[in-house]
């Protein structure tokens, strides 16, 4: 029997669904080897009875942790699909702030309508058994995940900073052109897309299990940026990370 | 429909980006309850941009949406730019068009090929499609990866894109790059007119809809 995967989202664009969506004629092959039974942005069915669980977006609200109990209950397997759901991502801009000053900033009179506590991503709630980094997720990436699943393998992940990449690709470093850039710290495996681009690494990977601070640092110092300077952009997406060290 | 009595709970919707539940109850023709439900989590993006660096809205607010990143972006930026005073050049003018046109052309392929084709033809989705209509959908694939290519030409990314800055472009495509894809979208006119017959063939199975209109709409 093919095993039968869901997706799932929670507080996020559904930018990580749309990869899967643009794998095209690829989606197609991957269909011949798993059975979808629940994805609400493409399919009218749903199953509860599934093997492995996508899960997209941060959980921002107490009474979203119920539904990913429950889908931890039903999967063997949860997967992470993300920046949003694998570190928390850019909804933990917000964390940093007054949680009801936050509110009242978008709804007014209203705020108290609106639930919202510190966004954090998936694994701050329910165990999570792998991950599919990035904003969005790099659709090549998410094969070589799925693949490594359905055959039992620990899917190969980098542990080292996106400058390994950018250096590879030969890319003039953010820093030189003036700019404050996160590749020091953050996770590869996104082959430097967005300095590739000629902008800079927001750090969407999260970041690397052993990031070196003081080489940054040394970086930082060296190009006259603050310390300051770093951790407004760390902000940007590792703000559940941040917290947690 | 005077006596009728109806009972919709559409617990979500589907094939749509965005969660949201509708619940309509009538009884003996007296409409009692008309709720349009959005149950998902807000994300607060006014409050997020908050002291953020001029340099970085766009990339925040990218996020709210990743199947039309390129339109939130490029909203931001023209924000940005008026704040600023800056205006840019015709150049990047008109490649910032040709990035809302890729995103619109992937936009409306995936809306028509795999979220709405489903209802005309009968099933709950673009995956028996692919065993019942097998031409029909790699057309509209064909079409969708050509219009993904566009988007990645000229934004260095489908989703979220990159190249869109305050104040131009990071990175521009080469002319020969331009005139490949030229031809490319010149030769996807016989799979277009091919998805538009499809459709005009099946028109007839959209609901007759009418909207009651407001004088002032």
């Amino acid at each position: 029997m093919k095993p039968r995967v869901a997706f799932f989202d929670f507080a996020g664009c559904e930018g990580d669904q749309l990869q899967v969506a643009n794998l095209e004629e690829e989606l197609l092959t991957l269909l011949g080897q798993v059975e979808v039974v629940s994805f609400r942005e493409v399919m009218k069915e749903h199953s509860d009875n599934y093997d492995i669980a996508f899960i997209e977006g941060s959980c921002t609200r107490i009474q979203d942790e119920d539904r990913l109990k429950q889908i931890r209950k039903n999967a063997k397997i949860v997967v992470a699909i993300g920046s949003c759901a694998t570190i928390g991502g850019i909804n933990s801009l917000k964390n940093s702030r007054d949680s009801l000053e936050v509110r009242r900033t978008v709804y007014g009179e209203n705020a108290k309508l609106f639930d919202t506590y510190a966004a954090r991503p998936i694994d701050a709630v329910i165990p999570v058994d792998a991950y599919v980094h990035g904003c969005p997720i790099d659709k090549d990436e998410f094969l070589h995940v799925v693949k490594s699943l359905l055959l039992g393998k620990k899917p190969d992940i980098p542990n080292y900073p996106v400058c390994v990449e950018c250096k590879k690709n030969e890319n003039v470093c953010a820093f030189e052109r003036g700019q404050n850039c996160v590749g020091p710290v953050t996770r590869a495996g996104c082959n430097s897309c967005c300095v590739n681009q000629g902008t800079i690494c927001w750090g969407c990977r999260g970041l690397v299990d052993n990031p070196n601070e003081n080489s940054h640092k040394e970086v930082l110092i060296k190009y006259g940026l603050t310390v300051d300077d770093a951790i407004s952009k760390f902000k940007l997406y590792f703000g559940w990370q941040e917290r947690k060290r | 429909m005077k006596d009728s009595n109806v009972n919709i709970e559409v617990n979500h919707v589907t094939r749509v980006e965005g969660h949201g539940n509708i619940y309509v109850n009538v009884k003996k023709g007296i409409v009692e309850k008309c709720e349009w439900n959005v149950p998902e989590a807000p994300r607060f993006f006014e409050a997020m941009v908050v002291g953020r660096q001029w340099n970085e809205l766009h990339h925040i607010t990218s996020r709210i949406c990743g199947i039309c990143s390129i339109g939130h972006t490029l909203a931001s930026l023209k924000a940005t730019e008026a704040a600023m005073g800056i205006s840019i050049s015709e150049q990047d003018l008109k490649l910032r068009k040709l990035a809302l046109h890729a995103e619109n052309l992937q936009s409306h392929l995936l809306h028509l090929g795999f979220l709405v084709l489903p209802d005309l033809l009968g099933v709950g989705s673009v995956i028996p499609l692919a065993s019942s209509n097998p031409q029909e959908v790699k057309t509209v694939f064909r079409l969708h990866r050509t219009a993904n290519e566009m988007s990645n030409l000229i934004c260095g990314r489908t989703t979220h894109p990159q190249r869109l800055i305050p104040g131009g472009f990071s990175k521009i495509p080469s002319l020969r790059e331009l005139s490949a894809l030229k031809k490319k979208l010149q030769d996807c006119i016989p799979d277009l007119q091919a998805v538009a017959k499809l459709i005009k063939s099946l028109a007839g199975k959209l609901p007759d809809f009418t909207r009651e209109q407001s004088s002032s709409a």
